[in-house]
């Protein structure tokens, strides 16, 4: 069955889009940075960056923006891990002291189910960042952002028989990785 | 392959999950992040040097417009050399023109023998 959580219809107006993608964006930042300030603000900054190709057509939005915010990532983490082997250095650790998801408020659920979720979150983050980068990019924007291969590809800077490589190699990663799941 | 493998369904429901229930702080930040991102200017400001570039050009064309536009003026009269009457001026040439004449008399003839030095 195919995935598909983009729209039939993409909106016209750059406003609709931002608000349309601006939350799937922030948590695919977040599975891939591991920092829910760091992935603010590379949205944000992906935002700004969007907002200078307003005169592009609109279907040109979607590919552009997850283009956009992949190259925002990629940077931070390039200086995330400086910062990382800085910290190592110094005998401290900058990961997140809780989960994003357990931050969530929402009485209704059920606690067990909510922690479980909230381990299985913790455990896809980890195994998302542990996947080379163009895997973890194939991934995440094929598979969770839901764009489709061309789409994928174009986001990327690379042809669909890459993205379907990096897809088939960081699937056959994650069933290693998340073998608790099966 | 996907649709046999209970990973990724699993990470979509879960990807979801985290999106619809985003704290609302997190959601504040966002719209106020694509409110600025949206009032930012439409274009990035130019360099100045592009800006005294353009002014330049701007000037030059109006200066080579104005000088293509006006009327030109009549030129302005050089000093004129003050002659007391025509009658004056006939004399003067009148005695140039002699003492050109007496001198072209006295100057030797341009004959095939006197190149030779006969």
């Amino acid at each position: 069955m195919p995935f598909d959580a983009a729209p039939a219809a993409p909106p016209t107006r750059l406003d609709d889009f931002l608000a349309q993608v601006e939350r799937r964006a922030l948590r695919m930042a977040e599975l891939a940075l591991g920092h829910r300030e760091d992935a603010m603000d590379a949205v944000q900054d992906a935002m700004i960056k969007l907002v200078a190709y307003r005169d592009r057509p609109a279907s040109e939005w979607t590919p552009l923006f997850w283009s956009i915010l992949r190259s925002q990532v990629t940077d931070r983490h390039r200086r995330n891990g400086v910062r990382r082997r800085f910290l190592s250095v110094l005998g401290r650790s900058d990961e997140p002291a809780e989960d994003p998801l357990e931050m969530l408020p929402d009485p209704s659920e059920d606690p067990a189910q909510r922690h479980a979720d909230a381990q299985a979150w913790a455990a896809l983050g980890r195994a998302l960042r542990g996947l080379p980068r163009r895997q973890r990019e194939a991934y995440l924007l094929r598979e969770l952002q839901g764009l489709d291969v061309a789409q994928t590809a174009a986001a990327m800077g690379c042809s669909e028989g890459s993205v379907k490589t990096h897809l088939f190699r960081a699937m056959s990663a994650l069933r290693i990785q998340l073998e608790d799941w099966r | 392959m996907t649709s046999h493998d209970p990973i990724t369904p699993r990470a979509r429901q879960l990807f979801d999950a985290a999106v619809d229930r985003l704290d609302a702080h997190s959601a504040q930040s966002l719209r106020r992040a694509r409110r600025l991102a949206l009032e930012a200017p439409a274009k990035p400001a130019r360099a100045p040097f592009a800006l005294v570039s353009t002014g330049a050009f701007a000037a030059a064309v109006l200066a080579l417009g104005l000088a293509w536009w006006l009327p030109t003026r009549p030129a302005a009269p050089t000093e004129a050399v003050p002659v007391a009457s025509a009658l004056e001026l006939d004399a003067m040439l009148t005695a140039e023109d002699a003492a050109l004449y007496a001198w072209l008399g006295d100057a030797p003839v341009a004959t095939e023998d006197a190149e030779r030095g006969l």
